[in-house]
């Protein structure tokens, strides 16, 4: 572990919001990332990457040093966004959100491109819609945090061989919800500088 | 045309040795389906691997600061709720015991003219304490300011003692301040 990190834990521990301030710092992107592709918007992305921060700081003393921090955390984002979606108990992401998101700016520099990056997004949250809470946690932790299959086990509390048998099941749904979404014509081919109006 | 273990080996995602490896490029040359699923799985790895990654709106630590100031709040004011009603519940249950205990010992006559009894004598020791009165401010009209100067004495502490009492439960109350662990 980092020397700078432990002692920002250590300090936190003593009841340090500042310190543990420096770990929200550090670690932000990587939590926020996992929600967003988790819950699929960034309103909900925020509000559970906060919240994750939120209990992580309230259980500190439950951390055992011995672990990696980056992945403690990462367990405890994925399990909130995982009672979260089965709470909202709707796996699909709110189609009001994602219109908002999709109309791009007037001054943004390049709108064609913000909207293709906005499609590309809106082609990712179709994909990860089908799948379950759990199969959708590790699917985001295998392929955005690149994180090998033991890790994904001790993240989410399951053993590795449900990890692996997890991720064969999501890679079928994924595969098949890309061949739904070709047959359906949602993945176009838009030539360059083609408006998206047609 | 059976897919096993073709469809197993594009599904677990593990690296393959080069001898199924060639298997699996024979397999695919003649298998429709199957070539489909290897096309869709690397499609989709693809999608997912090129996407950039989502970043916070700036503030992000800003924002967490104030939320947990927000939560501690919240939190206090929950525990201070809590600590009343258990009072308030412990408080009743206590009289409720009492009540039923002493429900079946409880001779209400004897009771109610024990009442009328401690009443007339209060009474006539009030009475009793004005007379005095009376005539202590006839004998002794030098009194008077004295006695008025230690009421008023008396009447300053007992405020005192009671803004006190009320500054420290309004303090005990109080959010905590940020850099106080709650914990």
């Amino acid at each position: 572990m980092h020397e700078k990190e432990a002692l920002w834990i250590k300090q936190a521990l003593n009841g340090s919001d500042k310190a543990f301030g420096f770990l929200v710092d550090s670690y932000q992107k990587p939590v926020y990332s996992l929600c967003y592709r988790m819950l699929g918007n960034s309103r909900d992305a925020e509000d559970a990457a906060q919240e994750s921060f939120i209990r992580a700081y309230q259980n500190l003393k439950k951390y055992d040093p011995k672990r990696s921090f980056a992945t403690w955390l990462l367990s405890i984002a994925s399990h909130y966004c995982i009672d979260r979606i089965r709470k909202r108990q709707l796996v699909t992401v709110s189609t009001d959100v994602l219109q908002t998101e999709l109309i791009p700016d007037r001054n943004t520099p390049n709108p064609e491109r913000r909207f293709q990056e906005q499609e590309h997004e809106l082609m990712i949250q179709n994909l990860m819609n089908d799948l379950k809470p759990i199969d959708r946690a590790a699917v985001a932790l295998r392929y955005w945090h690149e994180y090998s299959e033991v890790e994904i086990a001790e993240a989410l509390n399951l053993t590795v061989s449900a990890v692996k048998s997890r991720l064969y099941r999501a890679r079928q749904t994924l595969a098949k919800t890309w061949m739904d979404m070709e047959n359906a014509h949602l993945i176009g081919e838009r030539r360059p500088h083609e408006s998206p109006a047609f | 045309m059976s897919h096993q273990p073709f469809e197993t080996w594009l599904l677990s995602g593990e690296s393959l040795n080069p001898q199924q490896e060639q298997a699996l490029d024979a397999h695919l040359q003649t298998c429709k389906e199957c070539q489909k699923l290897s096309i869709a799985l690397y499609q989709v790895s693809v999608v997912l691997e090129t996407s950039p990654e989502p970043t916070p709106q700036p503030g992000f630590s800003q924002r967490w600061h104030k939320r947990l100031s927000v939560h501690r709040h919240q939190q206090q004011q929950r525990r201070m709720w809590f600590m009343t009603l258990g009072l308030f519940s412990i408080a009743g249950f206590i009289l409720s015991a009492l009540l039923i205990l002493n429900h079946q010992a409880i001779n209400w006559v004897y009771e109610l003219s024990q009442f009328i009894a401690n009443f007339s004598l209060a009474a006539a020791r009030v009475i009793q304490l004005w007379s005095i009165l009376q005539s202590i401010t006839k004998t002794l009209p030098i009194l008077i300011p004295m006695m008025i100067l230690l009421g008023v004495g008396l009447f300053s502490a007992t405020t005192v003692l009671i803004i006190t009492w009320f500054r420290s439960l309004i303090r005990l109350y109080k959010p905590l301040e940020e850099g106080v662990s709650v914990r």
